[in-house]
């Protein structure tokens, strides 16, 4: 079993290099990279709808925060709300939005600011760093502001350096390339074998179906993982932690390939995949909209598999000390890793024996 | 060798049969021909036969093994050759062999020396998409021979090409025969199947018209004919006369009496005239 693998490992890695698959990861990677490094600013500007209780015995606080914000330019119009609850109802209702909470203290009050939950840290510590330092130069006294959901309090604020907008993007196009590029590249190959009838002669060899689908899924990991190193290196340099963002894009581009098997071999040529290929890459790369717009988290997104993998690529790229986000993101790939490619062995064999 | 019970194949949901009740043996070290024209069922019994298409109803064992649950053993002891020459092109003659060598579990041939058997030591490190269709077609037939198989499938194995080298490959088959392989092989060409089988099928619509050897096959269905040349008005004359025919016979006897009689020659009926007897059409 291990020789038939590992043949097979040969076979396509030899078909992947005569393919030119190596010259055009390579080629997008400096695509990436150039887009990331000379094109993409490195300014982010986020303006969500701001919402202001003044709980102080003042009451005169609200109008001044808000103007500290808006001269920052992080937020867009804000208004005040009477109470607690209200403010809870108001960021319930608009996604893309952030509360603040002003609340008695001494001698000035205590600012909190209230997110959605969906927000990736360096958004959120780059608000509360700009509005820290806007009231601290104002008063010329330490006011210092809280992050929290509405929920719970996370953290405090103020010791963490804000991501430029380019490097942000990074695992949002290592997510989208990477990744999920493994889904149109098996379906290449597996149309080049049918259209060959290489298939054929394969199926009436020793071989298994979960080796010959295996060992496509690792060639294109093998190239998703070169590709990751050249591309993180260059543009995120030595701050990500490497160890477990290789073993998510590993994991996520077996989950990617074996998928593309999944559905390709529906199909009689790319045209015909092609379609339906684009619907599942939209429906699997809808987590990956939170790192352009932090605010989209639907319920229902949480149910898609690539959901963690998109988080953990994040925490794997910028670590913010929370390794269960990788943990859990690994080992829910792992799970579908295993499940696509007993399921599409199994769907391979019957669609093959009824072409 | 190979045993067929009843076999029956529908593509379809309806109860048209694509394959209608077929049943035959095939022994061990003999050449089997499956013959008929495109859409009688060949391809069809052929893939059932090689795990290509499931079994629906019947029974089909090769080599003792259920082809039910065709595990990796009858895979490690058949070799199929395809019609079409399905070969990596982009991986060259070598490395084709060199890959499919390494799935299988049983002692095998060095592709090196099946490359020259076959005439393509020149070309083993050229990518086979260069190849000539006639040479990825006996590139195919290395490959099939890779494992040294006890069970040899041949799909139109002469398809394509030139006399010398169909010559050379009916050579092949023989010293497969005589090395104690039992192959089956499928074909509209009648010529191959006379020329090499032991017994053959005609398969018709889905079902076996007929199975004999070839030559009991020409007794039983062809009709002999004798061609006569005699001598009239100074010149020479020719006829084609039956001898199951009365009236052929009397003009035979009317030409002898004559003493007019030149030559005599007998001319057996061919496959081909024997399957469009037996099946009532052609073969193309």
């Amino acid at each position: 079993m291990a020789q038939r693998l590992w043949i097979s490992l040969r076979r396509d890695n030899l078909i992947n290099w005569r393919n030119f698959y190596y010259a055009v990861m390579l080629a997008v990677a400096l695509i990436y990279l150039a887009l990331v490094r000379w094109v993409i600013p490195t300014d982010l500007t986020v303006t969500p709808t701001i919402y202001i209780v003044d709980q102080t015995a003042e009451g005169r606080y609200a109008a001044y925060v808000a103007e500290q914000l808006r001269t920052e330019e992080l937020v867009g119009p804000a208004h005040l709300v009477g109470s607690m609850e209200e403010l809870r109802a108001s960021l319930e209702e608009n996604q893309n939005s952030v509360g603040v909470a002003l609340s008695p203290g001494t001698p000035l009050p205590e600012v909190t600011l209230f997110f959605q939950g969906y927000e990736n840290p360096q958004v959120r510590n780059l608000l509360a760093v700009a509005l820290e330092d806007s009231l601290r130069e104002a008063y010329d006294q330490p006011w210092p502001v809280t992050t929290a959901f509405p929920q719970q309090v996370l953290r405090g604020a103020g010791h963490s350096t804000p991501v430029p907008l380019n490097q942000m993007l990074v695992p949002f196009l290592l997510f989208s390339d990477a990744v999920l590029i493994g889904l149109f590249f098996i379906a290449a190959l597996i149309f080049m074998e049918k259209d060959e009838g290489t298939l054929r002669a394969y199926l009436v060899a020793p071989g298994h179906i979960w080796e010959y689908l295996l060992s496509k899924a690792l060639n294109l990991m093998f190239l998703a993982v070169i590709f990751t190193l050249l591309f993180v290196l260059a543009t995120i340099g030595l701050g990500a932690n490497y160890l477990y963002l290789l073993l998510l894009v590993a994991l996520g581009s077996i989950f990617a390939s074996l998928l593309g098997a999944l559905v390709a071999v529906h199909f009689e040529n790319l045209t015909q995949f092609l379609f339906p290929a684009v619907f599942v890459i939209i429906l699997i790369s809808l987590p990956a909209v939170v790192f352009v717009v932090p605010g989209f988290a639907p319920f229902w997104l949480r149910w898609l598999p690539t959901y963690p993998l998109v988080f953990g690529l994040r925490e794997a790229i910028f670590p913010t000390g929370n390794p269960q986000i990788i943990v859990t993101a690994a080992l829910t790939m792992l799970l579908l890793d295993g499940a696509l490619l007993v399921i599409s062995s199994w769907v391979f064999r019957r669609q093959l024996a009824q072409a | 060798m190979i045993h067929v019970e009843h076999l029956y194949h529908s593509y379809g949901r309806n109860d048209t049969f694509q394959v209608n009740d077929i049943s035959f043996d095939v022994g061990e070290g003999e050449i089997f021909g499956f013959l008929g024209p495109n859409g009688a069922g060949k391809s069809t019994t052929q893939n059932i036969m090689i795990g290509l298409l499931p079994l629906q109803r019947g029974q089909v064992t090769i080599a003792g093994h259920d082809i039910r649950r065709p595990g990796r053993e009858l895979f490690n002891l058949i070799g199929v050759s395809f019609e079409q020459p399905n070969v990596y092109k982009r991986l060259t003659g070598m490395e084709n062999l060199q890959f499919f060598r390494g799935l299988y579990a049983v002692p095998t041939t060095e592709p090196r020396e099946l490359l020259a058997r076959l005439g393509l030591a020149d070309a083993a490190n050229k990518r086979a998409g260069t190849y000539s269709k006639g040479m990825q077609q006996r590139l195919v037939l290395a490959r099939s021979l890779l494992n040294k198989p006890r069970i040899w499938f041949l799909d139109e194995p002469t398809s394509g090409l030139d006399p010398t080298t169909a010559q050379s490959i009916k050579r092949l088959i023989r010293e497969q025969q005589a090395a104690g392989t039992t192959i089956f092989l499928t074909t509209h060409d009648m010529h191959v199947a006379e020329e090499l089988c032991d017994r053959v099928a005609f398969l018709n619509a889905g079902q076996i018209a007929a199975i004999d050897t070839p030559r009991n096959l020409k007794l039983r269905y062809g009709q002999q004919q004798l061609k006569v040349e005699y001598r009239r008005n100074g010149s020479v004359a020719s006829e084609w006369l039956s001898p199951e025919d009365e009236r052929s016979r009397r003009r035979l006897m009317e030409l002898m009496e004559l003493g007019a009689l030149e030559t005599v020659h007998s001319q057996e009926a061919g496959l081909e005239e024997v399957f469009v007897t037996v099946t009532g059409r052609g073969l193309q």
